[in-house]
């Protein structure tokens, strides 16, 4: 089933994780002509493995805003289920704070390692070269989106928990 | 030096799995004792950076790319409608068998399991398809609600599996070898299933109670083989068989395989935008979903790795002078243990890193290995009382449908999974004969 965003910060984010499926969908034409080109003898593409590889990091970073906000990342309740009533907001208020203030530190470190690479001109060097900051550069916007989301079931825009106990994926 | 590794040991598996049961999303909560972990043991701020490169490193990886090409193929299946396709056809070749419906289920799962990659699609297919039907015929929920819970757990070892490719990827484990050592393994166990239903209907014929069927002549089940059934087996050549023969790599194979649906698709005239577009978007999502747990899980292990705790670890454990076999058990348990409240790639994801040394100080056979493994988070995917595929059954079943009745149909068939881990572990040819066969010169 396809979620249909509703917004403009909620397309944003959908086309976002769309666009890590076209990659998803050029990784798998890549590798296809890889294989065709090697037994009909036609020229193979020589970026296929690098394209495929960060092709890979880029569908990750893309698409994880986008699950957080329509609740596709697996989690369990066992706490959150079992807890007494009163006591069970409180709880999820934690775990909202706990995820926003690790995607938070992790998107600020992120953004230094991305801007460092940028200073000093590190070159990643593959059957392509590209700048190294390129490769860095999808974490902190991923992960400040991720903050973003998480910050929203913090200030109670919406719930991540539907109180039934066992695994949510 | 005993304390420091205890410690790092206890408190990082300690704040993984409190974050976990506290409600966190489990790639979150990797990345939460992560922070703590590189903060502690990896140099402050300095590990904070190595955390981000780390993440990077974690996922530009060819070996995980049969992954999402797995989950693009069996998403197709579902969306396209073969996979229904093969599944009546087989319906029907079961003519007026007891227990028919069971075995259907069985035959039917085992396949649609095997094309799809996905048990819980399976289990979720099978169980809105299957259970309404065995119910209204008066099937006891051992034989409706059990075969089921079986045969989604196939999927883990019957090829293409996209749990074995990521436990192969993760364990660097030929993954070629370990895709086609599930084979036998898996078959066994199909086997075994049917065993049980044929006793059990034995036993109590009132468990699934025969019923009149319109019987379908023998040319009309010869062209619904010929054209719902033999088709999927083309599918199933591309992606194993080309392994096999050495023609492709896993990854290569996977992508045929897509092909190879996508082809199938256009013939039968069931593939569409729409279909294309679901099945896409729909691989995306797992695939973000498993790779998020990837990356988190990434730097776990290596924190694990640099403060020495793992080596100190299996140290540990050589002091205690544990037979293989006892060794191997403990390892089993724990992974069945954690699969009672977790989900199967954050268990690999938590295991691996201390279970791989130890696999390699003992002198296991990794590929023997890696099957164990995969049969571990087989039997712990519906393992009352929190196993994933009990609940997605609870999801599916008829209304009324307790708890307890599905965990009372499950036990008989994870006993059919232990009975094939005793036989694995007498006879690791059952899962090393066919890598062997296809290693083999000529």
């Amino acid at each position: 089933m396809i979620d249909r965003p509703e917004g403009t910060y909620e397309k944003l984010l959908f086309c976002l994780f769309s666009l890590g499926a076209a990659l998803l969908a050029l990784v798998t034409l890549l590798i296809l002509y890889d294989v065709i080109a090697r037994n009909t003898g036609f020229p193979p593409f020589t970026h296929t493995l690098a394209v495929t590889e960060y092709g890979l990091y880029y569908v990750t970073l893309l698409g994880a805003p986008w699950l957080v906000r329509k609740k596709h990342h697996v989690y369990m309740q066992l706490v959150t289920a079992v807890a007494p009533a009163a006591l069970r907001p409180y709880i999820c208020k934690l775990c909202y704070l706990l995820c926003a203030m690790t995607c938070g530190l992790i998107c600020y470190y992120a953004g230094l390692v991305t801007f460092e690479a940028w200073i000093r001109g590190d070159q990643e060097v593959r059957s392509f070269d590209m700048p190294r900051w390129l490769i860095f550069a999808v974490m902190p916007v991923s992960f400040a989106l991720l903050t973003a989301e998480f910050g929203r079931y913090l200030l109670g825009l919406d719930s991540m928990y539907d109180g039934e106990i066992g695994i949510h994926e | 030096m005993y304390l420091i590794w205890f410690v790092t040991f206890a408190l990082m598996l300690g704040i993984t799995i409190l974050l976990i049961a506290l409600g966190i999303p489990v790639a979150f909560a990797f990345l939460g004792a992560d922070v703590i972990g590189v903060m502690l043991f990896m140099g402050g701020e300095a590990g904070l950076a190595q955390l981000v490169r780390n993440a990077a490193n974690a996922l530009t990886r060819f070996a995980l790319v049969p992954v999402p090409l797995f989950l693009i193929m069996g998403e197709l299946f579902f969306h396209s409608g073969l996979g229904f396709r093969a599944f009546n056809a087989l319906d029907k070749l079961f003519g007026r068998l007891p227990g028919r419906l069971s075995f259907v289920t069985v035959g039917g799962g085992t396949m649609f399991a095997a094309l799809s990659g996905s048990s819980m699609a399976s289990t979720a297919l099978l169980g809105t398809l299957m259970v309404p039907e065995m119910s209204k015929r008066g099937y006891k929920n051992r034989l409706s609600i059990g075969p089921i819970l079986g045969v989604g757990g196939l999927a883990i070892l019957i090829p293409p599996s996209a749990l074995a490719v990521l436990l192969g990827s993760l364990a660097y484990i030929d993954i070629g070898m370990l895709l086609i050592a599930g084979i036998v393994p898996g078959l066994v166990l199909a086997t075994l299933y049917g065993l049980y239903i044929v006793i059990s209907i034995r036993l109590d014929p009132g468990s699934a109670p025969v019923y009149d069927v319109v019987e379908t002549p023998l040319k009309e089940k010869l062209m619904l083989v010929a054209r719902d059934v033999l088709p999927m087996g083309f599918i199933v050549f591309l992606v194993v068989g080309m392994i096999i023969l050495g023609w492709a790599t896993p990854t290569e194979s996977a992508a045929c395989g897509v092909a190879g649906v996508i082809i199938l698709a256009a013939c039968y005239r069931c593939l569409a935008m729409d279909v294309i577009l679901k099945s896409l978007l729909g691989a995306t999502r797992v695939t973000v979903m498993m790779f998020m747990i990837i990356l988190g899980a990434s730097t776990f292990s290596k924190v694990l790795a640099f403060s020495g705790a793992t080596t100190g670890l299996v140290e540990w454990v050589g002091t205690l002078s544990l037979a293989p076999l006892a060794a191997l058990l403990i390892m089993f348990v724990i992974m069945l243990m954690l699969g009672a409240f977790m989900e199967q790639l954050s268990m690999m994801m938590l295991t691996l890193p201390i279970f791989i040394p130890l696999a390699h100080y003992y002198g296991f056979d990794l590929i023997w290995f890696g099957v164990i493994v995969l049969l571990a988070i087989e039997m712990s995917l519906s393992m009352p009382p929190m196993g994933l595929l009990l609940f997605v059954m609870k999801g599916v079943a008829p209304p009324g449908t307790r708890m307890q009745d599905i965990w009372l149909a499950a036990i008989p068939f994870i006993a059919c999974s232990a009975i094939l881990l005793v036989l694995l572990i007498f006879y690791p040819e059952i899962a090393l004969w066919l890598p062997e066969l296809s290693k083999s010169p000529g």
